[in-house]
């Protein structure tokens, strides 16, 4: 601590180190207020956090059945046959359906599925592979299953296009349950380079739905991020806007957030539908002082029979200093329509549309007409209301980048932007109030297979 | 409490804010306390914190020492004994940014100029500048006060 020691210093420590002074009542009542609210924040924050590792896990638990994931590899390798092969494919493929025999059920299956690929005028040996031989998660075989059943391997052709296959089945369908798990993919991956397992996964199933299966499906989503809100102040009338300026030079965007579910119909394979809920809170500050604030300290003298005595006991000079972090929360529900487009597991869509919006809570400070700073938290002690609840419309528009960890699950990033058509503030403000915000959501769809 | 950050402040609202964030960060950091000190200090030094970190975007010059040795301004006992606390803070709160700190922090909270430098980020010359010069102008204000009052 400090040794050097001064008289002045010395007079003023021990006059006022130990000084008490009761602080103004409603110090008390923000501190209360402030906490409140905090718990109230670390709720939500609990609850989205909650939310989204839960649609997460929910998300990247595996499926309990395979069958649907076999026929998306099925139908995969099916869509990128070259043409040339077909025709060779289609004579295998008839070649192969007499191998089997005929009484056994596996070779009804096999039959079944090259009746089906036939139909569908698909015209490969891979369109038939049958599931037959093969392990598949959720399913184990109560008995090693016959391998001449597999057309697949019936003319001795192994698949080596995309798969590395061993010469038998008969290791594969004797493997104990527990490695039903076990990844082809994967097994494959690991003698690649990261590079081009990378590119590969671009064209990978184990990665990429397959929506010319299913050109219809819903999708869920979940996200958060950050925005920033830009509002305007318009004055209603010439006369207004020198107190419109005052108001813009007092009021000044900052950092805000968004979060929000909805769910999401993709028609056709490219074209969308999304509705759901979207918060977003907007945070402005305010700051004002008043450099000509003077308060005088004045004692009146009023004695009977005496003329009044006033007299100035002291003069304050100050600025009256005010700094409030205005925030407003907006409730939206949009409907908007969209069109997506894709390339291996990455992909992009855009979106456009109109919100409902609700303009359901607000607290802060504002300057009135009268150049003083007025509370317009609803409740608050002489809060003035100048913003409406029912904001009416917003038109909002957005881009959507995507990649897909799963076949049925994807991240996002979707920069969007968003603008209250309505001004917020009421019919009869002096000032109007107009939002736009822009932002960014980050979040998880889930397919809904 | 309110006392303190009175000493630090500009106005009496921010006084005000500073006591209540001060309170928040006390009731938020509660269980980062040790018993092992007293606690009214450790509110006390939260609170001096939170001033300080209110007022850390101002910007001290960086002053060539020199005032350090120019006799203080002779002050009467009696023009401060004959001023209410009240007045004495309202003295303080007109100290200009930078003397103000420095005072409260050196002369009344005991901190070492070297302390303050790393506190505030400023050299121990400016701190020490500072204070001469936030004495002087005391000096002159208590005085002027005084003679306001008699």
């Amino acid at each position: 601590m400090n040794m050097e020691s001064n008289h002045i210093d010395d007079i003023f420590r021990l006059r006022l180190h130990d000084t008490e002074t009761p602080p103004p009542a409603f110090v008390w009542d923000n501190v209360e207020r402030e906490l409140k609210k905090r718990k109230r924040r670390l709720f939500f924050f609990w609850f989205f956090a909650i939310g989204l590792a839960g649609a997460g896990l929910w998300a990247l638990l595996p499926a309990p059945s395979s069958p649907t994931a076999d026929r998306r590899i099925e139908s995969h390798n099916a869509e990128t046959l070259k043409p040339a092969d077909q025709t060779q494919a289609a004579n295998k493929l008839q070649n192969s359906a007499e191998t089997p025999d005929q009484g056994s059920p596996t070779a009804a299956t096999a039959q079944a599925s090259t009746k089906r690929a036939v139909e569908k005028g698909i015209k490969s040996v891979r369109q038939s592979m049958p599931v037959t031989g093969r392990l598949t998660p959720g399913k184990t075989p109560s008995a090693p299953m016959p391998v001449s059943a597999d057309p697949k391997y019936a003319d001795g052709i192994p698949n080596t296009v995309h798969e590395p296959v061993p010469a038998s089945n008969e290791p594969f369908a004797m493997l104990p349950a527990s490695t039903e798990q076990t990844s082809l993919v994967f097994q494959r991956g690991q003698t690649m380079s990261k590079a081009k397992a990378f590119i590969r996964k671009k064209k990978d199933p184990k990665y990429c739905y397959n929506f010319a299966e299913n050109p219809n499906v819903w999708m869920v989503e979940a996200y958060a991020g950050p925005s920033f809100n830009k509002r305007s102040l318009q004055a209603g009338i010439p006369a207004f806007e020198s107190y419109a300026q005052m108001r813009r030079n007092t009021e000044h965007p900052d950092w805000s957030f968004n979060a929000g579910v909805r769910g999401a119909l993709l028609l056709k394979r490219h074209w969308l539908l999304r509705t759901g809920l979207h918060y977003e809170q907007m945070t402005e500050v305010f700051e004002y002082a008043d450099p000509s604030y003077i308060k005088y300290i004045v004692e009146i003298i009023n004695q009977p029979g005496e003329p009044t005595i006033i007299d100035t006991v002291g003069v304050e000079y100050g600025e009256n200093y005010v700094k409030t972090f205005n925030r407003y929360g907006m409730i939206d529900v949009p409907l908007e329509m969209g069109a997506e487009l894709r390339s291996g597991r990455f992909g992009l869509s855009l979106h456009a549309g109109l919100s409902v919006n609700v303009f359901f809570w607000k607290r802060g400070t504002v300057l009135s007409p009268g150049n003083q700073p007025k509370p317009f938290t609803p409740g608050a002690k002489d809060a003035t209301e100048i913003f409406r609840t029912r904001t009416g419309l917003s038109a909002t528009g957005s881009a959507q980048m995507f990649v897909h960890l799963k076949p049925t699950v994807r991240v996002f990033a979707e920069p969007y932007f968003r603008k209250v058509l309505k001004p917020v503030t009421l019919d009869n403000q002096a000032v109007d109030a107009r939002f736009s915000n822009w932002g960014i959501k980050f979040g998880m769809t889930k397919i809904l297979n | 409490m309110y006392a303190v950050c009175l000493r630090y402040a500009r106005t009496p609202a921010d006084a005000a804010d500073i006591l209540q964030e001060g309170f928040l960060k006390v009731y938020s950091k509660l269980d980062q306390f040790q018993f092992q000190g007293s606690f009214e200090g450790w509110i006390r030094r939260i609170m001096v914190n939170t001033a300080l970190r209110t007022y850390q975007k101002q910007r001290f010059d960086n002053e060539t020492s020199g005032y350090e040795r120019l006799p203080d301004a002779p002050v009467d006992p009696d023009a401060i004994a004959s001023l209410s606390e009240a007045e004495l803070l309202q003295i303080i709160a007109r100290l200009p940014e930078g003397y103000r700190v420095v005072f409260n922090l050196v002369a009344i909270e005991g901190y070492s100029h070297a302390e303050v430098a790393e506190t505030l980020g400023i050299q121990e010359s400016t701190s020490r500048s500072q204070l001469t010069k936030a004495r002087r102008w005391l000096c002159e204000q208590v005085e002027a006060l005084h003679k306001i009052n008699i």
